[in-house]
């Protein structure tokens, strides 16, 4: 049974802080919405969104001893470890569209949200590097120098990224009433 | 907080009404068993096809005729480069250094290589018509390896026509091409001098849309091999080819001072305010410029000026006496980050100038 012997971590968070000490499965419960949720804004597919989060947690779960230490930060890592998958999926995807038979794609309840939202339908014009960009730094609400390490390219890259993605995102709001 | 935030957190409220996946902590419990089941697997699948190799040697070796026709050429698998320590500078040159001479230098061949998706490993080369070939390697912390820096090695005519004519004979330099990445390919820009023209390939996201052409394997690997080649251009230019193969820090003439803000449009007067007053002065003293960088979806601006060591020093002791929320030196040089007036963030970068651009 994994969370026995959990050591005790403090979690900063933009929810709040979470309660201590935490066990994984609390760890888990704590953050999959919000992970959840900013990987559906980055990949707009949530068949894709479940698997990144899925294999985010595994990674997570496996050096959890390590993690739930107190001067670690199993959110960032986290999220650094589920844009990395993602990274790395876009590199298979990229390879296997050549060879891969599409299947028929099944309902995806993203869909329906897109078809609603402006805003993420605004977020599906924008490259794949800018979303990400975006969402860890607008949504998340990490600097440019933790997007940086989240995301893997530098803290410049990221604030051109941003920029890029801001100008597309402000130019192409609606009139809302919000 | 950003402008953007409350647009990104209706985005993120709208989404929350696509459902959680079902199976939550157990499915994550269902994939971490499998994993580790399969990592056994292949630990057995390893230890036997390691038996079967070593089999199949003996057989080579008693003198076996049989032969097979390869379906399609396999994706290249370049050697790890040779591990290079930090030489190049870190921050600013120090004081007494020699910079690199002559100041400017005529592209012959530029080359950009990304190793993964993001930053670890990138690998930068310049050579110039002079003989000077400029190189950086950024660091990758999964292989354990830092930054090399910007290191400068020299080369005879002999040596710069050999790494010229390397590319070239790859066959991909007729014309500019842009690929998709793939096969072993992320991302990347070379360029080589070819009589008048200067052609250029690109792959991957390189700042733009990617495009859709997926290279071939066999340009793939082209690609590649002329990676392999530049990260060890020891082990195939011949001795003629080096008039100084020792590598030294690169030590840069002038740099430029750039700065700018998030948002899309900065004037000069708003990207200055949050910066301590004596570096406002020596900043408009230089006579900044702006420039523009336009893209498919949009245009921001900033402000730049080429500055001598000895200017960009001063510039530096008066930013490290002012307020900066951030600072950092690395191989490229220096950079601050502000807290903005009107604008969340002002950064300023201090970079090193290479020959092509003075």
């Amino acid at each position: 049974m994994v969370g026995m012997e959990e050591p005790a971590v403090v979690v900063a968070s933009s929810e709040g802080s979470l309660q201590i000490p935490l066990t994984f499965e609390e760890f888990f419960e704590a953050q999959r919405g919000r992970l959840f949720r900013a990987l559906l804004l980055v990949t707009h597919d949530a068949a894709q969104a479940e698997d990144l989060m899925q294999e985010s947690f595994v990674r997570v779960w496996e050096r959890w001893d390590r993690l739930g230490r107190p001067s670690e930060d199993p959110v960032g890592y986290l999220f650094r470890t589920a844009m990395n998958v993602h990274r790395s999926a876009r590199r298979r995807a990229v390879v296997a569209a050549r060879n891969v038979v599409r299947p028929t794609p099944r309902p995806d309840p993203f869909d329906d949200v897109v078809a609603r939202d402006e805003v993420t339908r605004s977020l599906a014009r924008l490259a794949p590097r800018q979303r990400a960009a975006v969402v860890v730094m607008d949504l998340l609400g990490y600097t440019s120098q933790e997007a940086s390490e989240i995301l893997g390219i530098r803290a410049g890259t990221v604030r051109t990224l941003t920029s890029q993605a801001r100008a597309t995102l402000l130019a192409g709001r609606e009139p809302t009433d919000d | 907080m950003t402008e953007l935030t409350p647009l990104l957190q209706r985005a993120d409220r709208a989404v929350s009404g696509v459902p959680l996946p079902a199976d939550g902590i157990e499915g994550v419990r269902r994939r971490r068993d499998r994993k580790r089941r399969n990592q056994r697997i292949e630990a057995g699948v390893v230890g036997i096809a390691i038996f079967l190799a070593a089999v199949s040697i003996v057989a080579v070796e008693v003198g076996s005729d049989r032969t097979s026709t390869p379906i399609a050429p396999p994706t290249y698998v370049a050697p790890e480069p040779p591990v290079v320590p930090r030489i190049g500078l870190v921050g600013l040159a120090p004081e007494g250094m020699s910079p690199s001479l002559p100041m400017s230098g005529e592209l012959v061949v530029s080359f950009f290589f990304g190793h993964t998706m993001g930053d670890p490993g990138r690998f930068h080369v310049n050579v110039y018509e002079d003989g000077r070939m400029i190189w950086l390697r950024l660091g990758d912390a999964s292989l354990g390896r830092s930054s090399t820096g910007w290191i400068e090695q020299r080369l005879t005519s002999e040596g710069v026509e050999a790494m010229r004519a390397v590319v070239l004979a790859t066959g991909l330099f007729e014309a500019d091409a842009q690929f998709a990445s793939g096969h072993g390919l992320f991302f990347g820009d070379i360029g080589v001098r070819d009589g008048g023209r200067f052609v250029r390939v690109t792959w991957g996201d390189i700042g733009g849309d990617e495009p859709a052409t997926i290279p071939t394997v066999e340009q793939a690997n082209a690609l590649n091999g002329l990676d392999a080649r530049f990260a060890d251009p020891a082990s195939w230019l011949p001795a003629g080819a080096w008039r100084d193969p020792e590598m030294r820090p690169f030590v840069p003439s002038r740099y430029s001072v750039c700065l700018g803000a998030e948002s899309a449009t900065i004037e000069l007067a708003e990207s200055l305010a949050p910066l301590p007053p004596q570096a406002q002065d020596v900043l408009r003293a230089q006579g900044m410029r702006r420039y523009e960088y336009t893209n498919l979806v949009g245009t921001f601006n900033y402000w730049c000026a080429s500055f001598t060591t000895d200017d960009v020093r001063a510039l530096a002791r008066a930013l490290d006496g002012g307020d900066h929320r951030q600072r950092r030196e690395d191989v490229f040089g220096l950079a601050y980050t502000f807290d903005g007036g009107s604008v969340p963030e002002v950064w300023l970068n201090i970079e090193p100038t290479l020959p092509d651009k003075v």
